[in-house]
């Protein structure tokens, strides 16, 4: 019960920060918006194309925009310190990574709700796509780019190269889950194929990776 | 058993030694004072004793538990040079999250109660990066009293204040000493700690080069 309340409370922290500052919200919004309107200029002329890629088109501007809002989650303690002060507190590593994770899922969720929209004017997708199986594939793998991303971002947090070391580790780790991601999505956007193999591979991946970052937790967030 | 106890603390950082076999005690109730140059040290070994640096070599306790682990992280207070508070939250909103942090039975009334022992009940709504240096410290000495500490940490908690502020923290620092809290403190200036020292040491090139008054020799 104690673990929980930390980590309620830890996300609770982090999303009021967000909030108040908005720094992780308008750099990804900006980002991602960018990457879609640039995009939807190039494919504008080829509907085809833009079915054939969506999956893809649409998981570039989440996979960019998550890189910003994970690398602010542990960014957020720099000032005053205040890492020191979650690391010298009695709590457990593990409900203080929980709630960084919940923080950092809730805020890409956000953005993603606000972004679904607006992919699926600027590419003109078809009547017959499934937003229900696309939606829940956007929960699942957020849910394995969250819980990877705070992981390697607790990891990166002493480092001088953290926005450049991020990436360097979450992408590879993280190929089979945008493999699964990109590949359901375009099942639901075009409505052909079974997305239940890349559904399962991205439950598997979320609970192997989402247990593996809770027992090693204590290793990203120990003292030095 | 005394309540902090240092045996043969060193801390290394690559090959450079900035402790060397540091022994050290202290009892409840005891203020004990730190000097040393900058560098000298001071500042790792009392991030050591809050458990923020581990020691390369070497033991330290609190209260008889190994400095690092949760039973002594309870028992320790820690003012660093850092006011450890975020500065977009409030004085109030930083303190009730480490009070949950430390699992304190009633959050709010620990909040209360911390800001009351440091006169600072009117930091309470006011956003920690709108702060003063000195009220910011009241702040962080209030998070570092949040969950009743048997051991006071102090990092230089006089810097850059101005005589008032550092007339509201002696007092305070008396008040908890009155109350039986061990207070273990760096400055640079003796005439901010005066009369409020039990015992004293120098640290030199990371050797504690000073011996201390009988009650807090190791």
């Amino acid at each position: 019960m104690g673990e929980w309340r930390i980590a309620a409370a830890v996300c609770a922290r982090d999303l009021r920060i967000e909030l108040r500052t908005r720094e992780a919200l308008l750099a990804m919004g900006f980002y991602a918006l960018l990457v879609m309107v640039i995009f939807s200029f190039a494919f504008s002329s080829d509907a085809s194309l833009t079915l054939r890629a969506g999956g893809g088109l649409l998981w570039v501007a989440f996979l960019f925009a998550s890189l910003v809002a994970l690398d602010r989650a542990f960014l957020r303690e720099a000032g005053e310190s205040s890492l020191v002060g979650l690391q010298i507190a009695p709590a457990s590593r593990a409900a203080i990574l929980a709630g960084k994770f919940a923080a950092s899922y809730a805020i890409i969720l956000g953005l993603e709700a606000i972004l679904m929209p607006l992919f699926a004017v600027l590419f003109n997708t078809p009547r017959h796509a499934d937003w229900g199986g696309i939606i829940f594939t956007a929960l699942l793998g957020t849910w394995a780019l969250a819980a990877n991303g705070t992981y390697f971002s607790a990891m990166c947090a002493h480092t001088r190269q953290r926005a450049l070391l991020l990436p360097l580790l979450l992408l590879p780790v993280s190929i089979p889950a945008i493999l699964a991601m990109v590949q359901a999505t375009q099942v639901y956007l075009t409505g052909e194929g079974m997305a239940n193999y890349w559904l399962q591979l991205l439950i598997g991946y979320d609970v192997i990776f989402t247990v593996l970052a809770w027992a090693l937790a204590d290793m990203v967030l120990d003292i030095e | 058993m005394p309540l902090l106890e240092c045996q043969s603390v060193s801390r290394f950082f690559g090959e450079t030694a900035v402790l060397r076999q540091v022994n050290w005690r202290c009892e409840a109730g005891q203020c004990l004072a730190l000097w040393g140059a900058n560098g000298a040290g001071k500042s790792t070994l009392l991030r050591i004793l809050a458990g923020a640096l581990r020691p390369s070599l070497g033991t330290a306790t609190v209260n008889g538990a190994a400095v690092g682990t949760a039973a002594a992280r309870r028992q320790t207070g820690f003012l660093s040079h850092q006011s450890l508070l975020h500065p977009h939250l409030t004085v109030a909103e930083n303190l009730r999250f480490y009070a949950v942090l430390h699992q304190l039975s009633d959050p709010d009334a620990a909040v209360t109660s911390a800001l009351a022992q440091v006169r600072g009940e009117y930091l309470a709504a006011r956003r920690v990066g709108e702060l003063s240096q000195g009220m910011r410290q009241k702040a962080a000495l209030a998070r570092a009293l949040l969950h009743q500490p048997r051991l006071l940490l102090l990092d230089e908690p006089f810097a850059s204040l101005d005589l008032q502020t550092v007339g509201d923290m002696r007092a305070s620092l008396q008040e908890l000493r009155r109350a039986g809290l061990a207070i273990l403190l760096s400055s640079h200036n003796r005439q901010q700690v005066e009369g409020l020292l039990d015992g004293e040491a120098t640290l030199e090139r990371g050797r504690l080069s000073v011996s201390l008054p009988e009650v807090a020799r190791a």
